[in-house]
């Protein structure tokens, strides 16, 4: 890969990977440091990287670095207490912003779950490219994705959203009603 | 990939997704039948369902990640004079294939009025006035005609090749020479020996061709109208022949000719009638078109056929322009 291709790849991608990577970290400053260090290790290896692997290659550098983070951090107990933050504020769910709604319930499911999820229905990447991504059998991944999306179907119903030609909308009261 | 209650959730995936082959969604059914419990888990997908995308966030230090891309020196010099040599051999190209073979006017400087007479001798016109745009008609002022007669030896005998009615309608001057222009094509004596057309206008208002792909051009013969009668080939098939027959054209001159108030081109000479020729290129850009010619021949040795191809053009050109640009700009 050369410069103009590494350019282009800091075009094409990293807004994206930087949505992927506040799926994870919620703390700003932070998330683009973890995506700022993902390109600078795209660039480090850009011999070595063709184009066609470098979206690849920077989610599966970035997850590395999410999952480094997590442990350094001790995210997952902070998202515990989150959760249990959320499930207190259960009431003002409905007020909340259509992304704040999509990001509690995706923190609902496991981790696992959720990654594939994102990396397949936001990023595109196929059953294998995830499966190299995340290090789980080709198998696992569609084990996970039928898993997390009937989740997040049940969920997002749960709490009173429709789903309907790629938008996320708000059941009124009378559908509720005739529901 | 065998379906076991371990991955069945891979197979109802592809299975609602439509992804599996007849053989396996078979095979799925079947397990279904046998293990109704897993229809509910089924049953519980809804295929049309996606994570709703929300807007994606501006990564704000794109900037910041973007590296400059550095050009060798080396490159940017063989960049910049390929582009230069690109654009003179396109330049040429285009006068060539497009100004010089068509009856597109482009400006005065280029055209000069000559006339041809009974002896096939072509004599340039002093103090003509020639003027006229893309599709305009020239202007020519009789009055200012003053033959003054030069003979271009290798010019001495042009050849009718094709004959088309411009139907061009002269803007000023005398009343009568609102008669309508013909444009003809005119041969070097060099392409005697590669032509094979013959024609003749007989009429003005009903122009009559021949043509015979067999025959090589021999010197303007007039045909009796009985002769003319019997052929019939139309002006595009016409133009066809003359392309087969001349190859790619590029020897070849395109002229214009009014006829004023005579019906034959030997009534046409005798009257002493006004040709329009186009000037070729001046000498030094005919030399420096041959030189970047030779640069394609020496330089890319893999594609030296392009580099000849080129050169042949700007030798053609030469050939063609040589008899003409001396005398006529001598006496311009």
């Amino acid at each position: 890969m050369n410069t103009w291709e590494y350019n282009k790849c800091v075009k094409q991608y990293s807004d994206t990977l930087y949505r992927f990577v506040m799926q994870y970290i919620t703390n700003t400053a932070e998330a683009e440091d973890v995506v700022q260090d993902s390109f600078v290790q795209l660039w480090q290896r850009c011999g070595q990287t063709k184009f066609e692997q470098a979206k690849s290659f920077l989610y599966t550098i970035t997850r590395n670095m999410i999952i480094s983070h997590s442990r350094r951090e001790d995210v997952q107990r902070r998202y515990a207490e989150k959760q249990l933050d959320s499930d207190y504020q259960e009431s003002s769910y409905r007020q909340m912003e259509m992304q704040d709604v999509l990001q509690k319930t995706l923190s609902r499911i496991p981790n696992s779950q959720k990654e594939v999820l994102l990396l397949r229905d936001w990023e595109g990447f196929s059953y294998k490219e995830i499966a190299e991504i995340t290090q789980l059998s080709e198998q696992q991944v569609m084990v996970y994705l039928f898993r997390a999306r009937t989740a997040m179907r049940k969920h997002l119903e749960a709490e009173g959203y429709s789903y309907k030609a790629s938008l996320l909308t708000k059941k009124n009261k009378k559908d509720e009603i005739d529901n | 990939m065998k379906l076991t209650t371990d991955n069945v959730e891979a197979f109802l995936l592809l299975y609602a997704e439509n992804e599996l082959d007849e053989i396996t969604r078979k095979e799925v059914e079947t397990f279904l039948t046998e293990n109704p419990s897993y229809r509910e888990l089924l049953a519980d997908y809804d295929p049309n369902f996606r994570l709703p995308e929300p807007s994606t966030p501006v990564y704000s230090r794109k900037a910041a990640l973007l590296h400059k891309v550095v050009i060798p020196v080396w490159v940017r010099w063989v960049g910049s004079a390929a582009a230069v040599l690109l654009l003179l051999a396109g330049s040429f190209a285009v006068w060539y294939k497009v100004g010089g073979q068509t009856d597109e006017l482009r400006g005065s400087s280029s055209l000069v009025a000559v006339t041809c007479d009974s002896n096939n001798t072509i004599q340039m016109l002093k103090n003509t006035v020639i003027s006229g745009k893309k599709q305009d008609a020239i202007v020519l002022s009789q009055e200012e005609t003053n033959p003054d007669p030069i003979v271009l030896e290798k010019f001495h005998s042009p050849h009718i090749y094709s004959a088309r009615n411009a139907d061009e309608k002269l803007k000023d001057g005398d009343e009568n020479l609102k008669k309508e222009s013909q444009e003809i094509l005119l041969a070097t004596s060099e392409q005697q020996t590669e032509t094979k057309l013959e024609m003749n206008i007989m009429d003005k208002s009903n122009l009559l061709y021949s043509a015979d792909k067999q025959k090589d051009l021999p010197t303007l013969e007039r045909l009796e109208k009985s002769q003319a009668n019997n052929f019939t080939e139309t002006k595009d098939s016409l133009d066809n022949s003359v392309e087969d027959a001349l190859g790619i054209n590029q020897s070849i001159h395109y002229v214009k000719v009014y006829s004023f108030e005579t019906d034959s081109l030997s009534e046409l000479q005798e009257k002493g009638s006004v040709f329009v020729v186009r000037l070729p290129l001046p000498e030094n850009v005919r030399k420096l078109g041959k030189f970047i010619g030779r640069l394609f021949v020496g330089s890319f040795e893999h594609y030296p056929q392009a580099g000849e191809k080129l050169l042949n053009l700007f030798e053609k050109a030469e050939m063609i322009t040589k008899p003409l640009i001396p005398n006529l700009m001598a006496k311009q």
